[in-house]
């Protein structure tokens, strides 16, 4: 919504939005309070849900969280926090692109250097599935839109 | 939205919102329906309100020029716009950055402000008709950016100077 | 140790370690007042348009001709050892280590980055080929070459240059670079070989006989040379 209320604020100067132009903010009023209550349980279920998450991809395959012989689930844990609550806020407010050029866009670079691009993808497919455990339908449907293009961007599946 | 809400990124990966700031987001997403009804009747009436205004102002100076005139209803026809955005978005710097800042000093030098002391008196009981209730989010907003460009302080309507 | 941050940047100065700081109003601070346009490792900016880079590059053209590309070239190596100090400094600052104690794509990444928060366009780093002494880079929406649009040669002599300048003061060796591949030729992206001068010359005496991108890389990788 930040991003989209910047956006109009430039497209409009000068003049007045159109009812078509200002459909977004609609649109956001409606979703608040459902996009309220899943932030609250995202920050609920956070642990929990990152535990679930590491749990599940070890038990897939450990050595997604090897390099050479170095252990980083710990890095992954404090990346995968950090990226998570990222996500939430952009399921608050709306905003996909603005964690996209925040986070996102900077994050693949550097997960890239580093070779964890395979680790990120399964780390998004999984917690997708593990959210939709936990958060009731509607809400897992805001969620995992941003956590897919989370998996995309991060996984470098896509530029 | 709130500038708080625009910094509502900067510290996201560390944590989650504190309950104030979570009630900041909540009360502009409640707002939000009042302020685009406020400014779709803006946007509506915008055409006959400055219309009337021009032709009242006309009637009322025909000893200025054209230009002169048609100079200060095209600034106020921006001032309108920007202020009818700032008030959607909650955002002053909207107003102050892109309007009064360059404004400001050609007021001074095209030495419009009778014209426009009197455009702003019109103006503001023309949109008081037209908008009613509406007028609550706009005025604060429409007045402030009126007095930053005047010396003296406009009177709303009822002849309660109200000033920012 | 207290270590005391001059800065204006809202956002860095309430989280200074903010590794994520490169969206254009985390990176950049508009001082409208003072004019200035400051980034977050406190270099000074200017906007320009695309008018800026055919100005630079068709006034060049105007004043020395033919030489304008190697005036470019040359340019760009100046810069990119400059810019190879100033990195130097505020990587230090920022993750409390020296950079030659990081790893190389992660600091090659970081050094980039500001460039795309720029406008320079993104790039990807092909260093597969380091132990024989080169490495390609690829260059998506350089800002020379979208500007200039297709006109049949290449035109990125200012990256071509900022490359050999930085690389050559990072590996302490001399390097040059050339661009092997180029937007304005009808490409999708640029291409840049960064190697020592035989290498180079003889990616252009191959480019110069037609080969494409693909062929040079093929040769280098298979040893060849010019004799």
């Amino acid at each position: 919504m930040l991003s989209q209320l910047k956006r109009l604020s430039l497209e409009v100067d000068g003049r007045y939005a159109s009812d078509a132009e200002l459909q977004f903010m609609s649109d956001y009023v409606k979703s608040f309070n459902l996009r309220l209550q899943t932030y609250q349980k995202l920050q609920e279920l956070e642990s929990k849900l990152i535990e679930q998450t590491y749990t599940k991809m070890r038990s897939l395959d450990p050595t997604l969280f090897m390099q050479g012989k170095d252990d980083f689930s710990n890095k992954w844990k404090m990346d995968t926090t950090r990226t998570f609550r990222y996500v939430a806020i952009a399921l608050l407010i709306n905003d996909p692109d603005t964690l996209r050029e925040r986070l996102l866009l900077w994050f693949q670079t550097i997960l890239h250097a580093f070779g964890m691009e395979r680790a990120a993808d399964v780390t998004y497919q999984i917690l997708q599935e593990v959210v939709k455990q936990d958060l009731t339908p509607p809400q897992a449907s805001l969620v995992c839109p941003i956590l897919e293009l989370t998996r995309r961007s991060l996984g470098g599946v896509s530029a | 939205m709130h500038p708080q809400i625009e910094e509502i990124f900067d510290d996201a990966g560390s944590r989650y919102l504190k309950i104030e700031e979570l009630r900041l987001v909540a009360q502009y997403a409640s707002s939000v329906p009042d302020r685009l009804a406020t400014y779709r009747s803006l946007r509506d009436c915008e055409l006959d309100v400055m219309q009337w205004v021009a032709d009242q102002l006309q009637a009322e100076m025909p000893q200025e020029p054209e230009a002169t005139l048609e100079r200060s209803i095209t600034n106020a026809l921006l001032m309108l716009r920007h202020c009818g955005l700032t008030m959607l978005l909650n955002q002053d710097s909207i107003v102050k950055e892109r309007f009064l800042n360059w404004v400001q000093p050609t007021v001074e030098v095209y030495n419009t402000q009778a014209i426009d002391a009197r455009l702003y008196q019109l103006l503001n009981q023309r949109l008081d008709e037209a908008l009613g209730k509406q007028m609550i989010l706009l005025s604060p907003i429409l007045l402030m950016a009126q007095n930053a460009l005047l010396p003296q302080k406009v009177e709303s309507v009822n002849g309660v100077a109200i000033g920012w | 140790m207290v270590t005391l941050i001059n800065t204006q940047n809202p956002v860095k100065l309430k989280y200074p370690k903010k590794h994520d700081h490169y969206g254009f109003r985390d990176f950049f601070t508009f001082d409208p007042d003072k004019g200035t346009i400051v980034d977050w490792n406190e270099g000074q900016n200017l906007l320009t348009t695309e008018d800026f880079i055919i100005g630079l590059v068709e006034g060049l053209q105007e004043e020395v001709g033919d030489a304008s590309a190697a005036t470019m070239y040359v340019i760009g190596c100046e810069w990119g050892q400059k810019d190879a100090f100033f990195f130097e400094k505020w990587f230090e600052k920022e993750f409390d280590r020296n950079m030659r104690q990081a790893s190389l794509l992660f600091l090659l990444e970081t050094w980039w980055w500001p460039f795309t928060s720029q406008g320079w366009g993104r790039w990807e780093v092909d260093m597969g080929d380091r132990k024989q002494g080169f490495m390609f880079i690829n260059i998506f929406d350089s800002a020379v070459a979208r500007t200039l649009g297709d006109v049949g040669k290449p035109v990125c002599f200012l990256y071509a240059g900022l490359f050999a300048g930085f690389f050559t003061e990072l590996v302490k060796k001399q390097l040059s670079c050339i661009e092997i591949q180029c937007y304005s030729m009808g490409e999708t992206y640029c291409k840049f070989l960064v190697g020592g001068q035989d290498r180079i010359d003889a990616a252009s005496f191959w480019m110069n006989e037609g080969a494409n991108a693909r062929d040079i890389e093929k040769r280098l990788r298979s040893g060849e040379l010019l004799r």
